[in-house]
This record gives C-alpha cells, sequence and structure tokens, in this order.
C-alpha cells in the first residue's frame, strides 16, 4: 500500500488505513487535502481569527479522537460535519456582549473595483437567510459538489439545487443593482 | 425544461449535445436571456474570487498544527490530553513547588529558633507536634462526623486544612521561645536576643491573625455561616496561644453561639472543650470545670469523643 502513491487513493481509503494503523503518512495526505478547505471555513464560520484557529485545531483534534466512529461514507462531509459543529457550538458560546473584530475577507484581486464588489457580495451573502447563505459558501467558496453539501447539511440533493438555485438568483438582483449604484 | 432548470445544467455541465444546442440558439435569440446568463457568469466570477485565500501567517499556521499534529502521536490513545497538557502540567509544577518552598521555610524558621536555643525547642517541638496532632484529629472529626451536606464538608475540610497547616504551624513556630519569655517582661539570661524574637514573632503572628480577621469579614459578607463558624474557633484558638486569652475566649463564645443552633453535639462539644483548656491554662479552674463539664455532658452518647476529649483534658 505504502508503495501506492498516497495521492491516488480516495480520501476514504486513506483514512481506513489511518484508523489500522498503517501510518501517519495517510492522515498527513488527507490533512494535507483538506486543511485549507477547514481552516477557510472556520475562519468564515467563527467570529474572531482566534476562535476560528481554536475551532480547527479541535476539529483536527476531534477527527483523531473519534476515528474510530467514523462508519464509512463520505469522509469530507464527516470532516466539514464536524468543522460545522464545532464553529456553531463556538459561536452559541460567545455572550451577545462580547466584542470581537470581525474576520476579515481576503481578497488576492487587484482590481479595485472588483474588491469593493466583491466585499459587498460577502455582505448580501450573509444578509441571505442562512440555509440559502451555507449553500453559497459551500458551493463557491469551498468549492464542494452538490452531493458533498447535502451530505454535509444532511439535505437532499434536490433540496440543495433549489436552495442554491434561490440564493443565486437574489444574489445576481443584488449584484446587478450594485453594480448600477457604482 | 423550463429556463431556470436549463440555465442550472448549463453552469452544472450536466447538459447534453442537443440540449447544449437548444440553449445556444436561445442565447442568440433571446437578448433577455443572454443578460441573465451574463449576470450568472458575472455572479459567479465574483463568488470564485471571494473564497478566504490563506495568507502566508496561515500558512505558517496549518503547517505548525500538522506538525504538532503528527510529532505528538495522532495515532495513539489519549492525543488530546497531551496535545494540551500545558495548564495541567504548570498547575503540578506550581503546587509541586508551593509544597518545596513551604517546607523550606518551615525548615528555615525552625533551624534559626534552633540555632538560639536547642533544648528548649525540643520540649516545645514535642508541644507543638502534639497540638498540631489534636487538631488534625479535630478536623478530620469535623469532616467525618458534621451532618452538614458533603459540600460544605469538602469546604470545611479545606478550610480547617488552610488554618491548620499554614496558620497554627506558623503561630506555633513563632512560639518557639519560652513560656516566661512570651510574657511582658521578656527577662532571662539572654534578654536581649529573646527580646528581639519576641517582637519579629508577634509581627509575624499578627499577620497571621490579621489575615484570618479579614477572611472572617469577607465570609460575614457572603453569609457563609460554616465558614465564619470554623474561622471564628481557629481565631480563638491562636488568640489563646499568644496569651491573648480574652479575645480568644470571645471569638470560641461567638463559635459556640453559632454552633448551638447547628445542634451537632460533637461540634458544640468541641468548642466547649477548647475554651475549658483555654480557662484551664490561664489559671480559672472553676470555668474551666464548668465547660469541661458541658463538653462532656454533650458527648454522653458519643463514646468515642467522649475519650478523646477526657484525654485532653487528662493531659
Amino acid at each position: 500500500m505504502l508503495g501506492k502513491n498516497l495521492s491516488n487513493l480516495s480520501d476514504e481509503e486513506l483514512f481506513l488505513q489511518y484508523i489500522k494503523g498503517s501510518g501517519d503518512d495517510f492522515f498527513r495526505e488527507l490533512y494535507q487535502r483538506y486543511s485549507g478547505k477547514v481552516y477557510a471555513y472556520c475562519m468564515r464560520a467563527s467570529v474572531t481569527k482566534e476562535a476560528a484557529r481554536d475551532n480547527f485545531q479541535k476539529t483536527w483534534i476531534a477527527i483523531i479522537e473519534n476515528k474510530e466512529k467514523f462508519t464509512g461514507g463520505c469522509f469530507i462531509a464527516w470532516l466539514m460535519i464536524i468543522t460545522r459543529n464545532n464553529c456553531l457550538m463556538e459561536k452559541r458560546a460567545r455572550k451577545p456582549n462580547d466584542e470581537f473584530i470581525e474576520n476579515e475577507i481576503i481578497s488576492n484581486d487587484d482590481n479595485k473595483i472588483d474588491f469593493e464588489m466583491n466585499k459587498l457580495l460577502h455582505v448580501e451573502i450573509n444578509k441571505l437567510p442562512e440555509e440559502l447563505s451555507e449553500v453559497v459558501k459551500l458551493r463557491y467558496f469551498d468549492g464542494f459538489s452538490y452531493k458533498q453539501i447535502s451530505d454535509i447539511l444532511g439535505v437532499s440533493l434536490s433540496l440543495v439545487k433549489v436552495r442554491l438555485h434561490r440564493a443565486k438568483k437574489a444574489l445576481t438582483l443584488a449584484l446587478e443593482f450594485l453594480r448600477k449604484e457604482q | 425544461m423550463n429556463k431556470e432548470e436549463l440555465i442550472q445544467r448549463y453552469f452544472d455541465g450536466n447538459l447534453s449535445s442537443v440540449e447544449s444546442k437548444q440553449f445556444e440558439k436561445l442565447l442568440d435569440s433571446n437578448p433577455s436571456f443572454k443578460s441573465e446568463i451574463n449576470a450568472h457568469i458575472n455572479l459567479n466570477k465574483h463568488l470564485e474570487k471571494s473564497s478566504y485565500k490563506l495568507s502566508n501567517d496561515d500558512i505558517r499556521f496549518v503547517k505548525q498544527i500538522e506538525k504538532n499534529l503528527l510529532e505528538k502521536g495522532c495515532t495513539e490513545k489519549g492525543f488530546m490530553s497531551r496535545f494540551k497538557p500545558s495548564f495541567l502540567n504548570i498547575s503540578l509544577i506550581a503546587i509541586v513547588l508551593i509544597v518545596v518552598s513551604a517546607i523550606v521555610f518551615n525548615s528555615f524558621i525552625t533551624s534559626e529558633t534552633d540555632n538560639k536555643d536547642q533544648n528548649i525547642n525540643n520540649s516545645l517541638n514535642i508541644r507543638s507536634e502534639i497540638k498540631k496532632q489534636d487538631l488534625h484529629e479535630e478536623d478530620i472529626k469535623y469532616s467525618q462526623e458534621t451532618d452538614e451536606n458533603s459540600n460544605i464538608k469538602s469546604i470545611e475540610n479545606d478550610a480547617n486544612k488552610q488554618i491548620q497547616e499554614s496558620d497554627i504551624e506558623k503561630v506555633n513556630a513563632n512560639n518557639q521561645i519560652p513560656n516566661e519569655l512570651n510574657s511582658e517582661t521578656g527577662n532571662s539570661k539572654d534578654g536581649s536576643i529573646y527580646g528581639e524574637i519576641i517582637e519579629e514573632n508577634k509581627i509575624k503572628n499578627s499577620e497571621i491573625l490579621n489575615g484570618l480577621e479579614q477572611e472572617l469579614k469577607e465570609y460575614t459578607k457572603a453569609n457563609n455561616r460554616q465558614m465564619i463558624i470554623l474561622t471564628l474557633k481557629r481565631l480563638g484558638v491562636l488568640y489563646a496561644q499568644m496569651n491573648d486569652v480574652d479575645t480568644g475566649l470571645d471569638k470560641l463564645e461567638q463559635a459556640y453561639s453559632l454552633y448551638m443552633s447547628s445542634g451537632n453535639n460533637i461540634l458544640n462539644a468541641d468548642i466547649l472543650g477548647e475554651i475549658s483548656l483555654i480557662y484551664s491554662r490561664s489559671g480559672n479552674k472553676t470555668k474551666a470545670d464548668d465547660y469541661r463539664q458541658k463538653c462532656l455532658d454533650l458527648l454522653i452518647d458519643e463514646p468515642e469523643n467522649l475519650s478523646k476529649w477526657m484525654k485532653r483534658f487528662n493531659k
């Protein structure tokens, strides 16, 4: 197995090998595949950078601690469910009067107009109902497939499509409005 | 297939060759459809650019976590406790340091006094040990026999330990001088040396008492009855040890009056016994006998405690 290139293995194959105790290389490969996504999700879903980092660590620790509980299925969905739960718990535990500096959105876009537009778009996304905004974020920010989103959110595939469609419709209108204003 | 479904399938890349042709045809012939598609393309472009991009600092952090996870044995059980050990380790180190420094401090005081008068110390150390043992026994009894709930018991134990191990020990250590020198006169062969010791020890003892008085105020403010009683009792014993019999008795009487309402005979008897011993030491035999009798009366149905107090009285 070790002779085989790890990058050719599926997430599930890697994780099952890791559970069996075949070596840390399997875990490392999974971590390298998804740490960026998990981190970005935490940054988006947590209130502060510190909280995001804390949630990021908690997620990976939980993966290791609960590896025996992985019953197969989609690994990335399981990973993201744990990430999501950690971020939700952290938000719930936060007192309403807590002061914080909100995480900033980082854009590598050199175009100032586009940068401003992206910021405004983020505001519009956050204005959407939670179930719609979450689907948009998972699809476009994290690049998950419909199937993965349905696994992560625990809803049917068709509902994911419907929600995404509704969200995009609302955002298209908002974006057009913003363009006209500019 | 309706228009919206067609658009969705187009962006998902799920159109068949026939559907693709239909789509392109519609795009060329219908300007409003074209603008709608353009709006979608525009939105997708912005959405894709808006995803969170990891900074160099973020990447460093992610790599560091990877290193920690792999280096600290993520394949083993109990990883969590080893990954975040700092708090526990620091606490343990702090406890060890406190214990060590307390032992060193205690031995320093003892050795300093030893140099002054070895013979006097020997006898007084024995007395001190007996006192400590007695007090320790009492405290154990309190925690075992009290009718209050277990939570209060643990608070009492902690408080007893705190007072017993720190304050009484210190006062005993500070009292490592002959009885006759504890008096105001301080006349002795080496009067000058002992005079200094007396002054020094008086300051130390008064600091301990001030601390306890302060605690008493706080417990009174918090209306923590159990702690008020225990602190009063300790204060009473300490004042009496420092020859301030009146204040000592006053504190013990206060503790007794509060304990009376608790209806716990063993606790009441303990306080009465302490009062009796103080009167006995100060030479007031009538009062000592009076309190002694009260103490023993309360312990008629408690043979074990009765014999303990009988032994203490006979000493």
